[in-house]
């Protein structure tokens, strides 16, 4: 049997709420900042003569990531109603696949929250060894990275180079 | 001369050869651990080149950009997976080669092939820099600006199908640079307040998250992303016949071409240069039903190409301060740590520096192929480390190497800031290559316009009918319609 086919059948396209792919997410985003520049480049003062001002080069900027939003928003239209299309640079974001970054990145802003309480050779081996076992690995392996990595960086760092890492 | 004999001198250090030899191990590394890059290399071991003279840094940091690529290729050939995206092209003839017996056979060409490429754009480089740099000097802020605009419209040429994404990528790296104080009046812009931000964004920790980060990101959201091909248990032979040779020669001296032009293009690197020579020397060549199958003038202009992009890549870089490729634009910044800045002027001001820039890409050529022949095993077997170890490794560098740079904790979180940009900008199939290419031209570009509208007293007809300036926007006009001719054409073929 087939493990990938879903034991209930699909429902009929018509039934299926549209997502937003992946190139009207981008357009979005790069229209926000294309507005956000435009409205912000105006509150720099004003240049005189015949040098433009500050506001003069994100203006331009603005306009421009205006142009190249509505472009990429254009080409991710829809074409035609093709449900369950094969992945494609304007295919949804697959959601369960950014955990693993998503928990990695908590991690990183732990380690970096506990840089002024937590000395450097604390908080490090826990990071890589939370990095370690999100990733799969076991705690043997985990441990002997978190003391390896840790005990490298700090003497390359802190004693080789005297870079203070707290 | 003298230039040339106290540039030698400054490299005939035991540190310096020291610097390379260990910077091309790493290099070779990186290179051969699908998921590393040159780029990312580059990136992380720039802070640890602060603390060194700018002769030591630059032989480390080049010995990680001349290493690497070539060392993409062994597993490219041994187990059908780029070692770096430079070497994706020697994967389509390696890897076949290798699954007939003939393993050692096509590393010897990679290696051999590494040495001609780099050889071969080096003493370009060495040829056509110091005429490049003098024509420079003769640029003035409207030809600056209209260079730097011909830069950023080369995006559109390079970025394929995704053009207007990777227009997009390109003008957010120029809003990015226009984070700071402003160039001529000195005012604040986009800082929220923040001090660390008054200088700009940090460039090193934003290159660091982007390539280093962002791609562990990347792979921890595709852990199945590189399919593992069968390690062959033949080596066999690795030294070409005469024949083989002969075979090889053209292509090789193709890719020597093709990939030096195309790295010297702005935004344009070694992986697009291979593929475009494989195509192009296939569609040359006498036998063109074996490219894909194990050809060796495939596997040739492609390695060739790859690694001449190197040299390309540093011409552009050290006569005008536009980087070529990626990690010619983290060598930027490794300069600029020690007070360098590429440029024409660098060739008047500090000569000595730029000859043993050249000398040490000539070097590193050779010890590439030495290594690329002695270590290819030894690298073949680097591939069995797990993916947790070398994530947990490169976040631990790159948050370290980040602080370090300034001991300041706000480069960590503008690195880690990058990290998920890049990882985004990834997802979203958003070039990168555009992206850094805005950073770094965009303050040489503002300011350089504002210069001349100022020289100008505003007037712009003064400045676009100069003849350099001239020249360079009906370039730009023709790098940004033609991919949409190519479009035309191509519908025109189809109907």
């Amino acid at each position: 049997m087939d493990m990938n086919t879903p034991s209930t059948p699909a429902p009929p396209a018509a039934l299926r709420r549209p997502r937003l792919s992946s190139g009207i997410v981008v357009a979005a985003a790069g229209a926000a900042l294309g507005l956000y520049l435009v409205v912000t480049s105006r509150s720099f003062p004003a240049g005189y003569g015949s040098l433009p001002g500050p506001g003069f080069f994100p203006f331009i900027l603005g306009i421009l990531i205006l142009v190249f939003s509505a472009m990429i928003a254009w080409e991710a239209r829809p074409a035609a109603p093709v449900p369950a299309a094969a992945p494609s640079p304007s295919a949804p974001f697959p959601a369960a696949s950014i955990l693993l970054p998503l928990a990695a990145l908590l991690t990183i802003a732990l380690w970096l929250f506990s840089w002024a309480w937590m000395p450097f050779l604390l908080r490090t081996p826990i990071l890589v060894l939370a990095l370690m076992r999100l990733s799969g690995s076991t705690w043997r392996a985990a441990s002997i990275a978190a003391l390896l990595f840790t005990a490298t960086v700090y003497a390359i760092f802190q004693l080789g180079l005297r870079v203070d890492l707290g | 001369m003298e230039a040339l004999l106290a540039g030698l001198e400054s490299i005939a250090h035991p540190m310096v050869l020291l610097y390379l030899v260990s910077g091309l191990i790493m290099g070779a590394i990186f290179g051969a651990l699908p998921g590393l890059t040159a780029t990312m290399g580059v990136a992380l071991l720039t802070p640890i080149t602060f603390w060194l003279s700018a002769q030591e840094g630059m032989a480390m940091l080049l010995g990680i950009y001349c290493g690497a690529i070539p060392a993409g290729g062994i597993p490219a050939i041994l187990l059908n997976i780029p070692g770096t995206p430079a070497s994706i092209a020697a994967s389509w003839d390696g890897y076949p080669l290798a699954q007939r017996g003939e393993a050692g056979f096509a590393l010897g060409v990679n290696a051999m092939f590494a040495l001609a490429g780099q050889a071969i754009s080096v003493l370009f480089l060495a040829l056509a820099a110091f005429p490049i740099a003098s024509f420079g000097l003769r640029f003035g802020p409207p030809e600056y600006f209209a260079l730097t605009l011909f830069g950023i419209s080369l995006m559109a040429g390079v970025s394929g199908n995704n053009l207007a994404r990777g227009m997009l990528s390109g003008m957010i790296g120029l809003t990015i640079s226009t984070i700071g104080l402003d160039p001529m009046m000195a005012v604040a812009r986009y800082t929220f307040g923040n001090p660390e931000f008054l200088d700009g964004i940090a460039f090193v920790p934003v290159m660091i998250g982007l390539f280093g980060l962002g791609e562990v990101f990347h792979q921890m959201a595709h852990p199945s992303l590189e399919k593992v091909g069968t390690l062959s248990a033949r080596f066999g032979r690795i030294w070409p016949n005469l024949s083989e040779w002969k075979r090889m020669a053209i292509p090789g001296l193709i890719g020597s071409g093709v990939g030096t032009v195309v790295g010297a293009i702005p935004a344009a690197g070694g992986d697009i240069a291979a593929v475009i020579c494989w195509e192009q020397t296939k569609r040359l060549s006498k036998k063109p039903s074996e490219f894909g199958q194990g050809s060796m003038e495939g596997l040739a202009a492609s390695t060739t190409a790859c690694n001449s992009a190197i040299g390309g890549a540093m011409t552009t870089m050290l006569t005008l301060g536009i980087p070529g490729d990626a990690p010619s634009a983290i060598l930027i910044g490794a300069l600029l740590i020690h007070g360098v800045q590429p440029g024409p002027l660098l060739f008047r001001d500090n000569a000595p520096l730029v000859y043993a820039i050249i000398l040490l890409l000539l070097l590193a050529a050779v010890l590439v192929a030495i290594l690329g022949l002695v270590a290819a095993r030894p690298l073949a077997k680097s591939l069995n480390i797990p993916k947790p170890w070398l994530w947990s490794a490169i976040v631990l560098l790159s948050l370290v190497g980040s602080y370090a740079l300034n001991n300041s904790v706000a480069d960590v979180w503008v690195m880690a800031a990058a990290g998920v940009a890049g990882f985004l900008f990834r997802k979203a199939d958003i070039p990168l290559g555009p992206l850094v290419l805005g950073i770094i031209l965009g303050p040489m570009m503002e300011s350089n316009l504002r210069r001349a509208l100022i020289l100008s007293r505003g007037d712009w007809s003064s400045i676009l009918f100069r003849p350099i300036v001239a020249f360079f926007l009906i370039a730009t006009i023709a790098s940004l319609a033609w991919p949409f001719i190519q479009r035309l054409r191509s519908k025109g073929v189809q109907t």
